[in-house]
């Protein structure tokens, strides 16, 4: 059973116990003695089966949950920290206490005072004279009590951790704990002990109404013990129980046992208490004891079995289980008022109640489940509630398979040769002289970061520009540059003799960027036409489709793309503007080697009309096949700039391999060689002067076998560059 | 690549200024697909274009059947009540929440990086709250007068209409605001603190407790249903002056506005 099995079982106990709330209020008006006026509805057809379903169903679903709740509150703790558990707890507890309050109180209050009004036929009795004082901090909480409740919970539970560890250091109090927690599940004399608290502070209570179990602290602010400690006992157990996880198989062979206990136990509570509910406080003496202990029994072996046997029976994730534990917090949420609201219309009708609640139910989960589709699983809401927003249409989720064809040189351990004059940047060939675009002397700084330390670069009409350099070289800063995105610290930006911050300038540029997320609602056409607006004179929409094989997807949603055909959309965007010169940041990462090839086609031909072309690329190969000149960053300077040849000569180094006795200490001492490394019966080595090192090696061993000579490409180039400038 | 070579892809003319049509038709561009784009969008277009109406009905009409029996001016004022509750969401979540996840996405740098005309982003977010809260106006109107209950002539229902359309532009603002201070993910949760007090603590559906009814002042909504309750002439529910809640409103936009249109200028 790994962590995840347990996660998806202890999910779905919890969505069990949050929708068995669901079922407790639908049955709430069906309740035999209900004095009219205490709920909505007080239905015409009172049902004794409902009355000992909601009983039993309420002795432990709250206990559940919170137990449940302590368990996945150490387990977030533990890897989100302090802090991100409580911005967690924030976002995904707090606000929707405030905000649901906001909006289902008023609804709970319409609701009920509808049904009230019903109930006594259109006139309202005045309320008793007699009515007791709102208790201090008096709040209608509603049903949304557990969220407060678990809120102070969590600060009790942290206030306790943190106690604990200062006064723990050692970690042998701790670790008592854990053998006591292990000693008791496993005897299953746990659900015996924890009811103790449970049970005094019960007793203790003046007014306890019996029949409903722990008082439903929702009228006030001020947290009641007998909750606290109640539902505070669970919740403390469930995170302890997180301590050793593995203890949850204990139930898993318990819970047959446990489940008799607790049948046993809220078969006794039910003799003492009483198939109806008595709508008055429990009378003081041994049988209030004895009850108030019997109730706790009932709760932890309800508690324990359930657990038990959901981590036997739904350990396997399904599909169906998940969808629904998503749902339920949200069902469980706002279903009182449409509960309700139910229970008010069939309340007054002449159905008998084995028609009534059911259809209740039916309606009810029918239209949350609805709510939930369409309001919440693919909205914002769903992205609060369960921290999450699924895509609304799952089978869309393609993924672009990254195309493999990153030149990572394997780094072999070599003995790293001599530095060289990379910086040197030869200027050559020029396909026109005029300087499209400038960096001079650009300096650029994030806080500390210096991403740009006085750059010095240029592109030229008609030419193709490739940057390299690794990640954080620097690149991307230098084209934000040049778009107008960031501004210089130091050094002039200039675009066709302009500022990059003019709009007139940027009417001649096209982009295509890094990771952006265009609007996922516009079709391909639409997006095309609306970028091509913004330029003086564009292609025709149906051109650019054409020109980018997107004919077949011209109607498709952007969000429906696979991240190949993002890439091209966004490529389409970039050039649809006759641009004279055009900023591609990584064109073909996510492509599949079709469409990268007819990217490519697309770039030459563009560069055939005369545009300039800024490319950075990671692909060593791409750069080698379309640029005119290759600048190479590292750590925000420009190392090396020049043609592709150019660029490889600066490293004029060849790679020599042999089989050969000589030995690797012996020709690392050869002048001209700058490393050596040996692998299996091969030798490697780096030269600057290979002929002489070759002559060398043939006159020291006759009998060398597998010699290769090999000009470094421009991949070894760019690592050697790349280290020496680190 | 045959069709490839015979188009010119390239245009140096590098002093080809935009014809002043095709600023226009870049204007029109962006309001059209903003408004086409937030229609499609299910999550937002079901709760706040289609809900309204029905909670209208249900609430405004149904439930509130026995007190507009009593006195039918109560009618008007759950009217305009329930048009204010219209035209708050679409402005409020279409502006914020989009403008958050949209930059979150990186979006709205590579429109700064495009030609696009100054403030055409914007000016299309504020259009199309402007726009749902017509289609709003237009199905509250409908309602209300089918329904009966909306006691206005047909000028005062332009009226009204007018004022709320107008009435959607400092949500956008504030909308804007919080779009640009708060991430994709966080920008629901803030808009929820502004959306959801405002509904209930500005009176625009159910009476105020009395110590709460001072300080209904302090909500936009309820000077916009000010506004077109008092431009519309309906004395009785015509609580402040509508030329103040005009300035108020106006205040809004300004202020958040440009709080939010500096802080794009400078972080995007």
């Amino acid at each position: 059973m790994s962590t995840n099995d347990r996660l998806h079982a202890l999910d779905a106990v919890r969505a069990f116990a949050l929708l068995l709330g669901v079922v407790f209020h639908a049955g709430f008006s069906f309740l035999p003695g209900l004095i009219p006026g205490l709920w909505a509805m007080t239905d015409n057809s009172p049902s004794t089966t409902i009355g000992v379903l909601l009983y039993s169903s309420h002795i432990f679903r709250m206990s559940l949950f919170f137990f449940v709740a302590g368990f996945f509150a150490r387990m977030m703790f533990q890897r989100k920290g302090a802090r991100g558990f409580w911005t967690n707890r924030a976002k995904r507890i707090l606000v929707p206490l405030v905000a649901g309050w906001v909006v289902l109180f008023p609804l709970i209050a319409v609701v009920w005072i509808w049904g009230v009004t019903k109930t006594f036929g259109g006139a309202v009795p005045p309320p008793p004279a007699n009515l007791p004082p709102p208790p201090p901090g008096a709040f209608p909480l509603t049903h949304l009590w557990f969220l407060y409740y678990l809120l102070v919970l969590y600060v009790l539970l942290m206030l306790g951790r943190a106690a604990v560890h200062a006064i723990d250091r050692g970690g042998s109090l701790r670790a008592a704990v854990d053998g006591a927690v292990r000693g008791s599940v496993s005897t299953g004399i746990a659900a015996l002990l924890l009811p103790l608290p449970l049970a005094w502070s019960l007793y203790a209570r003046n007014e306890w109404f019996a029949w409903f179990g722990i008082p439903t602290p929702d009228q006030s602010v001020i947290p009641q013990w007998a909750s606290v400690i109640g539902y505070g006992t669970a919740m403390v157990f469930g995170w302890l129980i997180h301590r050793q996880v593995d203890l949850l198989t204990a139930w898993r062979k318990q819970w047959p046992v446990l489940l008799a206990g607790a049948v046993a136990a809220t078969a006794i509570c039910l003799s003492i208490v009483g198939l109806h509910p008595a709508f008055l406080p429990m009378t003081s003496g041994i049988a209030k004891l004895g009850y108030a202990y019997c109730y706790g029994v009932a709760i932890w072996c309800w508690t324990f079995a359930i657990v038990g046997a959901a981590t036997q029976f739904m350990s396997q994730p399904n599909p169906r289980v998940r969808y629904l534990s998503d749902a339920s917090y949200w069902i469980y949420l706002v279903h009182l008022p449409v509960v309700a609201a139910c229970q008010v219309v069939a309340g007054r009708l002449s159905w008998h109640w084995s028609v009534k609640f059911p259809l209740i139910l039916v309606v009810s989960m029918t239209f949350l489940l609805l709510t939930y589709r369409y309001m919440v699983r693919s909205t914002f809401i769903g992205q609060i509630l369960n921290g999450r927003k699924y895509p609304r249409n799952p089978g869309s989720g393609v993924r672009g398979s990254e195309f493999g064809t990153r030149s990572s040189k394997s780094s072999q351990d070599t003995v790293d040769g001599l530095g060289s004059e990379s910086s040197s940047s030869p200027e050559s060939r020029t396909p026109s002289a005029q300087s499209i675009a400038t960096l001079s002397g650009v300096e650029k700084r994030y806080g500390l970061t210096v991403a740009l330390a006085g750059i010095d670069l240029e592109v030229r009409g008609g030419e193709l520009l490739a940057v390299l350099g690794p990640n954080g070289a620097g690149k991307s800063t230098a084209i934000s540059l040049w778009l107008g995105l960031l501004e210089p610290d130091a050094g002039t930006v200039r675009l066709f003799g302009g500022s990059p911050a003019d709009v007139e300038t940027r009417r001649h540029v096209g982009v295509m960027m890094q990771e952006v997320g265009l609007t996922p609602e516009l079709r391909i056409r639409e997006l095309i036409a609306l970028t091509a607006s913004y330029y003086p004179a564009p292609l025709g929409t149906d051109d650019v489709l054409a020109l980018t094989h997107l004919e077949a997807l011209a109607h498709r949603p952007y969000a429906k793309l696979s991240a190949g055909q993002k890439r091209q959309v966004q490529f389409a965007l970039a050039i649809c503007g006759r641009p004279a010169l055009l900023f591609l940041d990584e064109p073909t990462v996510g492509l599949d080697v079709d469409a990268r090839e007819a990217m490519w086609r697309a770039i030459r031909e563009l560069v055939a009309q005369g545009c300039s072309i800024v490319l950075t690329t990671h692909y060593l190969e791409e750069a080698e096949a379309l640029a005119d000149r290759v600048a190479v960053l590292a750590n925000g300077r420009l190392i090396a700039a020049g043609s592709v040849d150019e660029i490889r000569s600066v490293v004029s180094r060849k790679q020599i391999t042999c089989s050969t006795t000589v030995g690797l200490d012996e020709v690392g001492a050869w002048p001209g060689v700058l490393s050596v490394t040996r692998s299996a019966q091969r030798l490697q080595i780096t030269a600057a002067d290979a002929e002489a090192v070759v002559r060398r090696l043939l006159a020291a061993d006759q009998r060398v076998r597998d010699l290769e000579v090999r000009q470094a490409g421009l991949a070894e180039a760019f690592i050697e560059l790349t280290k020496e400038a680190a | 690549m045959q069709a490839m070579s015979s188009l010119s892809l390239v245009d140096l003319q590098i002093v080809s200024p935009m014809p002043l049509m095709r600023v226009f038709r870049a204007y029109a561009a962006e309001v059209m697909y903003e408004s086409l784009r937030m229609m499609r969008s299910p999550a937002f277009a079901i709760p706040f274009l289609l809900l309204p109406v029905p909670v209208y009905l249900f609430f405004g009409v149904m439930l509130a059947a026995p007190a507009v029996a009593k006195n039918p001016g109560i009618g008007t004022y759950l009217f305009s009540g329930f048009s204010a509750f219209a035209i708050m969401g679409p402005a409020l979540f279409g502006v914020g929440c989009t403008l958050a996840l949209e930059r979150d996405a990186g979006y709205l740098k590579l429109k700064r990086a495009w030609p696009a005309p100054g403030g055409a982003y914007l000016i299309a977010k504020m259009v199309m709250a402007m726009v749902f809260a017509a289609l709003a106006m237009l199905m509250m109107i409908v309602a209300g007068v089918a329904a009966g209950k909306a006691h206005l002539s047909a000028t005062q229902l332009l009226i009204v209409a007018a004022a709320m359309i107008a009435g959607a532009v400092p949500f956008a603002a504030i909308g804007l605001f919080i779009g640009v201070y708060t991430s994709g993910s966080a920008a629901p949760a803030v808009t929820n603190i502004v959306y959801l007090p405002g509904m209930w603590l500005s009176g625009l559906f159910i009476p105020l407790p009395t110590f709460l009814e001072p300080w209904a002042v302090i909500w936009p909504a309820f000077h916009v249903n000010q506004l077109a309750l008092g431009a519309a002439g309906v004395a009785e529910f015509s609580f402040i002056s509508p030329a103040i809640s005009a300035a108020v409103l106006t205040g809004l936009t300004v202020v958040f506005g440009g709080l939010a249109i500096r802080r794009l200028a400078r972080a995007g």
